[in-house]
């Protein structure tokens, strides 16, 4: 036997020193005396809290919870990235309009003839975004001004990107561009 | 030798099914579960602090902690290796908080132990070579020893040679490697055998 197992042996001997036959029936009841004592210790908010998350830990994986976290943070970028005043046409659609409808007048033919006036609720922009007709923004492309607005060809010279758009007639009758 | 416990309580239910009743809230399966484990974590806990009194409060700790940790035990790895984790580190939390301050409050030496061949060898030795030795010298050095030696070789000694696991279970409590395991208690056997050097030449 070398000297390693020796060690070994001896050191096994500590197995021998024990707390009594005793001592887990007691500790057993002193355990749930405490446990007793702790659950009527804690205030009602930490026992709902701990419950809570014990229901939460039980019902989602860390996985699970971190692919929610990632499409909370998702729709909340999403939110804070569309565009000012804009809105889906799939929000806008079935809702009553929220803004007074603007009325718009194309002015004289090219007889001379006065073409008719119309009203518009909604320009929707690349055929997608829905806006709200803004006599401000009108007004860099289109001369006239608001709830008379004239519309005129652009200026050749002038730098603003046109972009595709459609007016909705409150009517619903189609764009007459 | 290997004494992990049974994976089964005394009355045939397995740890899987208990800790699953007590997860649901049955208080009687974690209590099983406490019955089950005391004897065990006790003499970790007692061999790395030799202290009763200490061991008693920590184990009392050590089983409030897995009660509220069941919920978040996903039975990735057994029952048994999981609360032996916690206790592990909770005990070598509280000696790192004791610090040096080590009051030694032992056990009593159960009387199996005149009957053990070791110690029978240790003893003739001893009266042969004019030593007087008895049971309470021999734990007394015994602690003596245990106590010298740093918190992570202590903790593998306990592991390995008091509670009999194998080193493939301590390297899965430990979250350290086996490679790891068998070092520290080489290490850890050639302090002893130098701490202990009278009883084993």
């Amino acid at each position: 036997m070398d000297e390693f197992e020796k060690i070994q042996k001896l050191i096994r001997l500590k197995k021998y020193e024990t707390p009594g036959e005793q001592f887990v029936d007691e500790f057993v009841t002193a355990f749930r005396e405490r446990q007793r004592a702790e659950m009527l210790k804690q205030p009602a908010l930490s026992l709902l809290w701990e419950s809570f998350r014990a229901w939460y830990d039980q019902l989602f994986s860390p996985r699970w919870t971190l692919a929610a976290a990632v499409v909370v943070i998702g729709f909340i970028c999403g939110f804070a990235f569309m565009p000012r005043g804009g809105q889906t046409h799939l929000a806008r659609r079935g809702k009553a309009p929220d803004h007074p409808a603007m009325t718009l007048s194309l002015g004289k033919d090219q007889t001379g003839k006065t073409l008719p006036a119309f009203s518009i609720e909604t320009i929707r922009v690349m055929g997608e975004i829905e806006i709200e007709p803004d006599p401000g923004l009108l007004s860099k492309h289109f001369t006239g001004g608001y709830d008379q607005i004239v519309i005129v060809p652009h200026d050749e010279a002038d730098t603003a990107i046109a972009v595709p758009y459609d007016f909705i007639h409150l009517d619903g009758k189609p764009d007459i561009r | 030798m290997n004494e992990q416990p049974a994976s089964h309580s005394s009355n045939g239910e397995s740890d899987t099914d208990l800790v699953a009743r007590a997860q649901q809230g049955d208080t009687r399966a974690f209590d099983d579960l406490v019955r089950k484990y005391t004897p065990k974590l006790y003499g970790l806990v007692y061999n790395m602090t030799s202290n009763r009194e200490d061991t008693a409060d920590l184990l009392q700790d050590i089983f409030a902690k897995a009660y509220r940790s069941l919920q978040r035990f996903m039975g990735k790895s057994s029952f048994y290796t999981w609360i032996y984790s916690i206790s592990v580190n909770m005990t070598l939390n509280f000696l790192k908080k004791r610090g040096r301050y080590t009051k030694v409050s032992l056990d009593d030496v159960d009387t199996g132990i005149q009957n053990d061949p070791t110690f029978i060898e240790v003893t003739t030795a001893a009266k042969s070579t004019l030593r007087e030795v008895n049971i309470h010298e021999l734990q007394k050095r015994l602690n003596e020893a245990m106590m010298k030696l740093s918190q992570d070789h202590r903790t593998v000694v306990t592991l390995y040679d008091v509670q009999g696991l194998q080193h493939a279970e301590i390297s899965q409590i430990l979250g350290v490697s086996e490679g790891t395991v068998r070092s520290r208690l080489f290490y850890a056997h050639r302090q002893l055998q130098t701490y202990l050097e009278d009883f084993v030449k």
